[in-house]
C-alpha cells in the first residue's frame, strides 16, 4: 500500500515537472491586435475596402494573430471621428490600446488595385499603443505581368490570387511583433490647448482660462494653472468637456508663461507641463503720433484744397485691437467716424468727404485718430485742418450813383481764405467791351459806361483763392437797371388737412 | 595569342552592351555644406501633387512613410499627428508648410527634421518598343528644424523596366512598386550620406 502510494506520488511529480518543462518551451500567446479597415486609394482618398480587410483578417488569423472584432473597431472609429488615417493621431492609437487591451494597431492601404490589369500594391504600418508611434511598416506590389510562371503552371489570374501570397509574405514578420508586444499601463493624456482670454491684459484685470485636454483612463484629481499670478485650480465642465478657471493678472508689465499642474490620485502625484500658454500684461497706452502730408501751411494753420495724407505713427510695435478715424467740425458736429478692428493702416487719404461720401463744406475741422491695444489701453492724436475745396463765390451787382454805372464785385458764401486774384470782362449784348480789368482785393466797385438802350450787360469773370481754387464765370447776364426784388407772400397749399 | 585578343574584344563589347542595358539611376542628392546630418526623429508633410493623377501624392506619401519606418533609421511621427498639427495651425489640405511654422512643428511634434516632398511626374510609358511600364519622378527635401535650413534635396526618377534583370524578371509593372523601390533607394542614399540616428 505504502509502495503504491509512493509510486503514485513520484508519477504526479514527474507529470508536474514535464508540464513545467513543456510550458517553458511553448511560446507566449500573441496579444490581440487591432486591424483598422483597409484604405483603398483606387477608390479615392477616402476609399475603404472591406473585402480586402476580410482577406487581411484571414491571413492574420492563419498566422496565429488574434484580432479585435471589426464591429468594435468600427464603433471606435465612429465614436472618435476617425474618418481616414489622417485623423488617427498617437493619442487615439494609445486610446485604442487602452480600450481594447491591445499592444498594436495595424493600418493598411491598398495603394493600387487594378482588376483589369490584375495588379496590386499594398502598404501596412503597425503602431505601438504604448507611445502611439509607428513601429513596423511594409509595402509591396505586384502584377500578373511580374508573375509569369514556367508554362503558366500555377500562374495567378486575378488580383485576389496575387493578394493571398503577397499578404502572407508581408504580414509574417508582424506575428513576431505581436508575440513580443506588451501592454503598457500609463496615465496618458492629449493636450488639445489652453486658451487664455484675453491674451493681453492690463495689470489686475481678470483672465479666463479654458483647457481642452483628453485623458486615456481616469481623469486626474485636480488640474491647476500656474503662473506668476499664483496657482489657480480649474473646474471641469461636463457639458463642454473642458476645464475652466479665472485669475487676476499681475500688476507689472511683461509676458507671463502659464504651466499646467496635473495632480493624480489620492497621493496627489504631481505632473507638470510647462509653458502651455502665455499672457501679456500691458499698462502703458501705445504711443501714437499723426503726421499730415500734402497740406498747405497758411500761417499757423494747415489748409487742404484737394486731399491730404494721414500718416499714423505707432511708437510701440504691439498688436492693436482696433482703431478709429474721426473728423469733427468747429461746431462739434462729427462728420466722419470710421472704426475698424486690427492694425491701423500705414497711411490714409482724406479727400474732404464725410462718411456719407459727399464733399464737406469749407470750414475748420479736427482730424482725430484713436487706437486701442489688445489690453484695452487707448491713445489718440489730433490735428486741425482748414478745408477749402472750392473758391469763394463772387457776387456781381450793377449800381448807379451820380448818373454813373458801377460794377460791384464782392466775395460771398462760406470761405476761410479770400480771392487773391481776379479778372473781370464786361461786354454789352452786342459784344462791345465796356470794361476789362483785374485785381487782387475784393470788394471793389468799377465804373463803366453802358450802351444806351440796353438793359443787360454780359460779365465774364475769373478768380483764384489763396489755396489755388479757381472760379470761372462766362457771359453772365446782369441787369443794368436796378430792380427791387419783392417776394410776395404765398399761401402754402396743403394736401392734408391741418389737425 | 590572337584567340585571347578576340576573346578580350568580345568581353569588352559584352560589357559595353550590358552597361547600356543596365540603364542609369537618376538619383541626385545635394546636401548642404556643413549640415548636421544626425537626424533621429522626423515628420513627413503631405506630398504635393504636380501630376494629373488624383491620388499620386497620397500614394507617394504613404509609401515613403512606410519606407522610412521600415528603414529603422528614424523615429517617424504618425500621419495622424502630422494631420493634427496641420489642423491646429489651420493649414488647409494642399497648403504648404511655411518656414515660420518650423519652430511650432519642432516643439509640438518633437522632431529634428521635416520631409517635404512632391510627385513631379507619374504615368505609364512605353520605351524601347516594349510594353507600357510605369514611371515616377519625385523630389524630396529634408529641412533641419534645429537650424531652420534645408539639409538636403533629392531628385529621383525611375521607369519600371529599369529594374529588369533578364527577360521579364525584375520588371516592375506597378506605380506603387516603382514608388516603393524609389523610396528605399532615396533612404539608402541618405544613409550613405550619413543622414540618420546612428
Amino acid at each position: 500500500m505504502s509502495l503504491f502510494s509512493q509510486l503514485n506520488k513520484s508519477a504526479t511529480l514527474i507529470v508536474v515537472l514535464l508540464l513545467f518543462l513543456l510550458s517553458g518551451s511553448l511560446p507566449a500567446s500573441a496579444q490581440k491586435i487591432v486591424l483598422m479597415p483597409m484604405a483603398d486609394l483606387s477608390k479615392g482618398a477616402n476609399g475603404v475596402n472591406f473585402t480586402f480587410t476580410k482577406a487581411v483578417e484571414t491571413t492574420l488569423k492563419q498566422l496565429g494573430i488574434e484580432l479585435v472584432s471589426r464591429n468594435d473597431v468600427m464603433l471606435f472609429m465612429a465614436g472618435n471621428k476617425v474618418r481616414t488615417y489622417q485623423y488617427l493621431d498617437s493619442y487615439l492609437v494609445k486610446k485604442i490600446g487602452t480600450e481594447f487591451d491591445s499592444p498594436l494597431v495595424l493600418i493598411g492601404t491598398i495603394a493600387e488595385l487594378d482588376a483589369a490589369d490584375a495588379s496590386i500594391g499594398i502598404s501596412f504600418t503597425a503602431f505601438d499603443t504604448a507611445d502611439g508611434n509607428p513601429v513596423w511598416a511594409a509595402s509591396d506590389a505586384t502584377s500578373i505581368r511580374e508573375q509569369v510562371r514556367v508554362l503558366g503552371v500555377g500562374q495567378p489570374e486575378t488580383s485576389t490570387d496575387l493578394a493571398r501570397p503577397l499578404l502572407k509574405q508581408m504580414l509574417a514578420p508582424l506575428a513576431k511583433l505581436a508575440y513580443a508586444a506588451e501592454i503598457s499601463d500609463s496615465r496618458d493624456y492629449q493636450l488639445l490647448g489652453l486658451s487664455l482670454f484675453p491674451g493681453y491684459v492690463q495689470g489686475g484685470q481678470p483672465l479666463e482660462a479654458t483647457l481642452k485636454i483628453r485623458f486615456l483612463g481616469q481623469r486626474p484629481t485636480l488640474i491647476a494653472a500656474e503662473s506668476a499670478a499664483g496657482k489657480s485650480y480649474l473646474q471641469y465642465d461636463r457639458r463642454s468637456d473642458s476645464y475652466h478657471g479665472k485669475w487676476f493678472a499681475p500688476s507689472a508689465d511683461g509676458s507671463y508663461p502659464v504651466d499646467l499642474r496635473i495632480e493624480w490620485g489620492r497621493e496627489q502625484t504631481v505632473q507638470k507641463v510647462q509653458k502651455v500658454a502665455s499672457f501679456d500684461v500691458i499698462n502703458a497706452p501705445p504711443g501714437l503720433q499723426m503726421e499730415i502730408k500734402k497740406a498747405i501751411p497758411v500761417g499757423q494753420r494747415l489748409a487742404v484744397r484737394d486731399h491730404v495724407l494721414i500718416l499714423p505713427r505707432v511708437e510701440d510695435v504691439r498688436p492693436l485691437a482696433g482703431w478709429a478715424l474721426e473728423i469733427v467740425s468747429e461746431h462739434g458736429d462729427s462728420r466722419v467716424y470710421e472704426e475698424y478692428e486690427g492694425d491701423i493702416p500705414e497711411r490714409m487719404i482724406w479727400e474732404g468727404r464725410s462718411s456719407d461720401g459727399f464733399m464737406m463744406a469749407n470750414g475748420t475741422y479736427t482730424i482725430s485718430l484713436h487706437i486701442w491695444d489688445l489690453a484695452g489701453n487707448q491713445s489718440s492724436a489730433s490735428q486741425t485742418l482748414v478745408l477749402q475745396a472750392s473758391a469763394p463765390k463772387i457776387q456781381a451787382r450793377i449800381t448807379h450813383s451820380d448818373g454813373k454805372a458801377f460794377l460791384n464785385l464782392s466775395s460771398a458764401g462760406q470761405f476761410e481764405f479770400p480771392i487773391t486774384a481776379w479778372e473781370a470782362d464786361l461786354q454789352s449784348l452786342g459784344g462791345e467791351r465796356l470794361l476789362k480789368t483785374k485785381g487782387q482785393v475784393l470788394p471793389v466797385a468799377l465804373e463803366f459806361k453802358p450802351v444806351t438802350g440796353e438793359e443787360y450787360v454780359q460779365l465774364s469773370l475769373q478768380g483764384e483763392d489763396l489755396l489755388g481754387n479757381r472760379l470761372q464765370v462766362k457771359r453772365q447776364k446782369l441787369p443794368i437797371v436796378e430792380m427791387e426784388k419783392t417776394i410776395k407772400e404765398q399761401k402754402a397749399e396743403s394736401w392734408v388737412p391741418d389737425f | 595569342m590572337t584567340g585571347q585578343r578576340v576573346a578580350k574584344i568580345i568581353l569588352f563589347c559584352l560589357l559595353l552592351l550590358l552597361s547600356a542595358c543596365a540603364g542609369r539611376q537618376a538619383l541626385q542628392t545635394r546636401v548642404t555644406a556643413g549640415a548636421d546630418t544626425r537626424i533621429c526623429s522626423l515628420a513627413v508633410m503631405p506630398f504635393e501633387n504636380w501630376t494629373t493623377k488624383p491620388e499620386a501624392d497620397l500614394l507617394a506619401y504613404r509609401l515613403f512613410n512606410s519606407a522610412l519606418v521600415s528603414s529603422d533609421r528614424f523615429n517617424v511621427v504618425s500621419e495622424g499627428d502630422v494631420g493634427l498639427f496641420r489642423l491646429r495651425q489651420r493649414l488647409l489640405p494642399g497648403t504648404l508648410l511655411h518656414k515660420s511654422l518650423y519652430n511650432a512643428l519642432a516643439d509640438q511634434l518633437a522632431v529634428d527634421a521635416v520631409v517635404l516632398g512632391r510627385v513631379v511626374e507619374t504615368g505609364m510609358d512605353s520605351r524601347r518598343g516594349s510594353d507600357k511600364v510605369p514611371f515616377v519622378a519625385l523630389q524630396v527635401d529634408l529641412y533641419d528644424l534645429r537650424s531652420d535650413r534645408l539639409l538636403l534635396s533629392t531628385v529621383h526618377q525611375r521607369w519600371g523596366d529599369e529594374y529588369r534583370k533578364i527577360m521579364h524578371f525584375g520588371l516592375v509593372t506597378t506605380t506603387s512598386g516603382v514608388l516603393q523601390r524609389m523610396s528605399q533607394e532615396i533612404i539608402n542614399d541618405w544613409k550613405l550620406k550619413g543622414v540618420g540616428c546612428q
